[in-house]
Parts: structure tokens; C-alpha cells; sequence
């Protein structure tokens, strides 16, 4: 996930190496790729899509945004005013994002075959649909 | 994304969903039937089950409490 500040917009952006499109196929078809779980099978982190509703959490992250040009998940926040130096503004995304980070970059290793997976799956099934 | 621990008189379940998702929603990926139950949300009681978490006044990104628990009578006199 690549970070960026954008101090003259107060704004900063977490850009996934994950497409929206792949969030929302993975949703739809196999939720569970979408998520990380403990030893019980209880969920302890999940990622998701919300149009204009990003957040993070240390219990998950919502994307809500897209990037136009890649197609690539974004979670676009503001920036406090007290983060007037460009280290404060470095240590409170810092602080945001922390805890959620680690388990974002493994379901980023992970998401990609779970797609190639239901593509698959998905093309088979709409090959076998025949006409009545 | 808000955390939401659910417990109802036989259960307990911590599940994670968006902020516009509803309590109805939760109750019903779960196959919990919350008809005969007194529906609290960080301890206040709901009766619209069917608005959404931002609705009823969760914040984005918390983790929040909601309980469905059949009060039995009391004792007859």
C-alpha cells in the first residue's frame, strides 16, 4: 500500500495495490478473501469497499475511493491542523495506519489468487450456460 | 468499517461491516431472529432495526455492542 501526503490539501490518500473491481468481485463471490481470521475462525481484520466512505481501523479498512487511472483501491483522508510540519503530518497517518497495515499488505499477497480463482470459476460457469 | 460484538441469549459473535449496513442486515447474514428480542446498540435501545449503523449514530471506524435478548417474564404471583 503506498501512502501520500498532500499537505496543500490537508489531505492524505493509502493507495492498495488491490482494484476496487477485485474487492467487489471478491465481496459478491467469495467474501472470505477478503477478510483474515483467527486460530477459531473468527474474523480479526477485513478490508472492504464503500463509495466516499473510507476509515481505518485496527480491526479493518474500508476503501472509498478509486483511482481513475489504475483502478487501484484508495482510502482518502483529511489531514488535522495541528499537523502543520510535514513530520506531524508523517506521524499521524503514521498512527492511523499503523496496527491495520501489516495484515493489509498480507491480504494484498493473497487477493490476487482468490480473483484468479472466482475469474476462473466464473468463466466456466457463464461457458456452460446454454440457451433454452 | 465499524466492529460490531453481538450477543443474543445463546450467543456471542464478533463480526465486522460498513457503516451503511443495518442492524437487520447483521441480524440476518447471522440467521438470528430478533422479532421477540429487545434490540440494544452501545446500550441504548433500538426499535428501527432497518437504519443504518451511521444512522443510528455509530462512528465510522469503532467498535460497537449490539445485543438481542428475550427478557423472560417475571415470576407469576
Amino acid at each position: 500500500m503506498k501512502i501520500k501526503l498532500y499537505r496543500n490539501l490537508a489531505q492524505y490518500t493509502l493507495t492498495s495495490s488491490v482494484k476496487t473491481a477485485d474487492i467487489n468481485l471478491l465481496k459478491k463471490y467469495n467474501p472470505d478473501a477478503l477478510t483474515i481470521k483467527d486460530a477459531e475462525g473468527n474474523v480479526k481484520f477485513a478490508i472492504g469497499y464503500n463509495e466516499g466512505k473510507s476509515s481505518v481501523a485496527p480491526f479493518g479498512v474500508t476503501f472509498g475511493a478509486t483511482d481513475v487511472t489504475t483502478g487501484a483501491a484508495m482510502v482518502k483522508g483529511e489531514l488535522p491542523a495541528s499537523a502543520d510540519t510535514a513530520e506531524k503530518c508523517g506521524e499521524y497517518v503514521a498512527d492511523i495506519v499503523g496496527k491495520a497495515l501489516a495484515y493489509v499488505n498480507i491480504l494484498e499477497e493473497t487477493i490476487p489468487a482468490a480473483v484468479a480463482d472466482v475469474t476462473t470459476a466464473r468463466s466456466a460457469l457463464i461457458g456452460s450456460i446454454t440457451e433454452g | 468499517m465499524i466492529q460490531i460484538k453481538i450477543r443474543t441469549n445463546t450467543a456471542k459473535e464478533i463480526v465486522n461491516a460498513e457503516i451503511t449496513a443495518s442492524p437487520n442486515a447483521i441480524f440476518g447474514d447471522l440467521s438470528i431472529d430478533p422479532s421477540q428480542s429487545r434490540v440494544t446498540l452501545n446500550g441504548d435501545v433500538i426499535t428501527n432495526l432497518n437504519k443504518t449503523f451511521e444512522e443510528l449514530g455509530v462512528t465510522d471506524g469503532t467498535s460497537n455492542t449490539l445485543n438481542a435478548i428475550v427478557k423472560a417474564d417475571g415470576a407469576a404471583e
